[in-house]
């Protein structure tokens, strides 16, 4: 196991260098003058030329690329045009906010899809299969974006049970302990901040989780169904074991390959779902943060968002490959 | 994004007549009721978006502001914008944007990606190795966040949207070309054509293409409801289509602004994106049925 880790650990190194030469050629090479933009429309010629130097964009571009990279590698993206704080600064402080939002969303997704996706395949052609696949078809098919538009409508404007702005009431004061709200509300034992971030969480967190949940409970189904017609589960059933353990003991066992993947394949849609979710419900997230950088032209933070939800998505491709081969040992030895 | 990755079909399929293979399949199709529902659904659509100067009774750039926000009504069925366009107008001209940009996403995206996927898999060795390495570098962007790395680097507009959106799909029409390249190439009507000296564009147009086709037609129907989603939701984030345009995904935004007063300026366009992109599902899980059996099973 130790020989895959390293490997695959190997493996991951030349795409997290192709992802920051994938970046540079992105925001340095296509824009054309890059010094242009940032500055508007209005700079005088001179001026250009200044920030042209003071960027480093009048060095030839291996130059260019080499002091990008040795930058990136130390930890320094630079400081933020729009803000003219560090770029870790800012992603530092949006950044467990999209976390908190994506790991509730996560375990939604995650809970609710593989146990919809196990039902609709324990009483396949049943009713409740046919009930639980329309679920799927819709929820596939919804934009986030209208989904979130709808929660808003349904259970924050005609029936408002939950807020459906910001991740907390504006002016409650929390200790700044891990950045999450809920978890700083928790921990400082403010249970009416944390009852108040728990509510500014359900909608946008419903919101998130609505794909990859019928994506998560489609592909559950689908697995499961190939599992419970192998031989070896008519066998437990013909020696008497109940049907509740053949399901969840024997076949949810064999069938959580393919579901281990689909989980990990869906946090790459949860971090695109969180820029259009944070947008929707005014959430101060990376998201959000992202954004506001394309629209002010602020490319270190750019730059700096785009590298960190990749390698952030790497890993978890890493991690979901490791699980994957503790999982079955044959893709240890292959 | 689902990622269907048909199987080979087996040896049988390759000495079927393409046209009975097709009949065989449409038979299967027709059998099924959802996916013949959302094709004449779909159908419809079209229908509207050709015919959406004549369908609407007004322009969908007119403005009148003493109509402002008006409710549905018989003049205005489904309501008036904020700047008081007909809200009907603009969700059938919305169409054509929505369609147009399906068909011009799968287009771009499914050309170069099929010619990535083939030459990977067709030349191999260090082809191969590079064309996947560059593949995995793409793929390891989640794709929204790659497409507005994009559009920050182009600019915001449709096409600059259009062409984000398609190049973070281009790399899952080369891994599927690929996948299903390599079992071609090691099939003995293959070996028996490189044997007696076919050149590879030969091999790749009478062998290649054809085994391909089902895949890539059912990977397509899927791909042009998630474009329309994905580059209507880059308008939604004012990065796509620009103002007037009439555009689903900005008409959904500038509507969420005016959610308390005049809800109906979010239901329209919702409703038209839902009822289009569950179409192109079903169309495609029904074409995907039909054209590999084996999928049938599971379905």
């Amino acid at each position: 196991m130790l020989a895959y880790v390293v490997r695959r650990l190997l493996w991951a190194i030349p795409v997290l260098l192709g992802v920051l030469i994938a970046v540079f050629i992105g925001l340095h090479v296509v824009p054309g003058n890059v010094a242009q933009s940032i500055a508007g429309a209005h700079a005088t010629p001179a001026q250009i030329r200044l920030l042209t130097h003071q960027l480093g964009l009048d060095k030839p571009l291996w130059d260019q690329f080499w002091v990008y990279f040795v930058q990136i590698v130390q930890g320094h993206f630079g400081t933020s045009l729009q803000y003219h704080n560090a770029v870790a600064e800012d992603i530092g402080q949006a950044f467990p906010i999209t976390l908190q939002l994506t790991i509730a969303a996560f375990i939604i997704a995650g809970v609710v899809g593989v146990l919809a996706g196990v039902l609709a395949a324990a009483f396949r052609n049943t009713w409740l299969d046919s009930l639980i696949m329309v679920f799927v078809l819709v929820g596939i098919s919804m934009p986030i974006f209208w989904t979130g538009v709808m929660l808003i409508l349904a259970l924050g404007v005609d029936f408002p049970m939950f807020p459906f702005s910001s991740v907390i009431t504006a002016g409650t004061v929390l200790p700044h302990i891990t950045g999450l709200p809920l978890v700083d509300a928790l921990l400082s034992g403010n249970l009416a901040a944390a009852g108040d971030a728990f509510n500014h969480l359900v909608l946008p967190a419903i919101t998130l989780a609505t794909y990859p949940l019928a994506f998560i409970t489609r592909m559950t189904r689908g697995a499961m169904i190939e599992v419970l017609s192998q031989d070896y589960l008519r066998t437990a059933r013909a020696k008497g074991l109940r049907e509740r353990s053949v399901v969840w003991k024997h076949a949810l066992r064999n069938a959580s390959l393919p579901i281990v993947t689909v989980l990990g394949v869906q946090v790459g849609a949860l971090l695109s779902g969180a820029v259009l979710t944070e947008t929707i419900f005014a959430i101060p997230g990376i998201g959000r943060l992202m954004i506001q950088a394309i629209l002010f032209r602020d490319y270190p933070l750019v730059q700096g968002i785009v590298i960190l939800a990749a390698c952030i998505f790497v890993l978890i491709n890493l991690l979901v490959d490791l699980i994957y081969a503790r999982l079955d040992p044959r893709i240890r030895y292959s | 994004m689902a990622l269907p990755i048909a199987e080979l079909q087996g040896e049988e399929s390759k000495v079927t007549s393409p046209t009975s293979e097709g009949q065989r399949a449409w038979r299967h199709f027709r059998r099924n009721g959802g996916a013949v529902i959302a094709l004449v659904a779909l159908g419809i659509v079209v229908l509207a978006a050709i015919f959406a100067p004549w369908l609407a009774h007004q322009s969908p750039y007119a403005q009148n502001l003493s109509q402002a926000l008006q409710a549905p009504s018989g003049a205005h069925l489904l309501g008036t914008d904020e700047y008081g366009r007909d809200e009907l107008a603009r969700v059938l001209f919305g169409a054509r944007t929505a369609l147009g940009t399906g068909l011009i996403v799968v287009a771009i995206s499914l050309t170069i990606g099929t010619l990535w996927g083939m030459l990977s898999a067709f030349y191999g060795g260090i082809w191969d190795m590079v064309l996947m390495r560059v593949a995995d570098v793409f793929m390891a962007f989640p794709f929204l966040l790659l497409a507005l790395m994009i559009v920050a680097a182009l600019g915001p507009g449709l096409v600059q949207a259009e062409i984000a959106i398609a190049i973070t799909y281009m790399p899952v029409y080369a891994r599927l070309v690929r996948s299903v390249g390599l079992g071609l190439k090691s099939l003995e009507f293959v070996q028996a054509a490189k044997s007696v000296g076919a050149r590879d564009a030969t091999i790749i147009r009478r062998h290649f293409l054809p085994n391909l086709l089902p895949t890539l037609l059912v990977q397509a129907t899927l791909n042009i409801g998630t474009a329309i989603i994905d580059v209507a939701g880059l308008s939604f984030l004012g990065m796509g289509v620009q103002p007037p345009t009439a555009d689903w995904g900005a008409m959904l935004s500038d509507g969420q602004n005016f959610i308390l007063t005049s809800p109906w300026l979010v239901l329209a366009p919702g409703i038209a994106i839902l009822i289009v992109v569950l179409a192109a599902n079903l169309v495609g899980d029904g074409l995907r049925d039909a054209l590999d059996p084996r999928q049938r099973h599971q379905a």
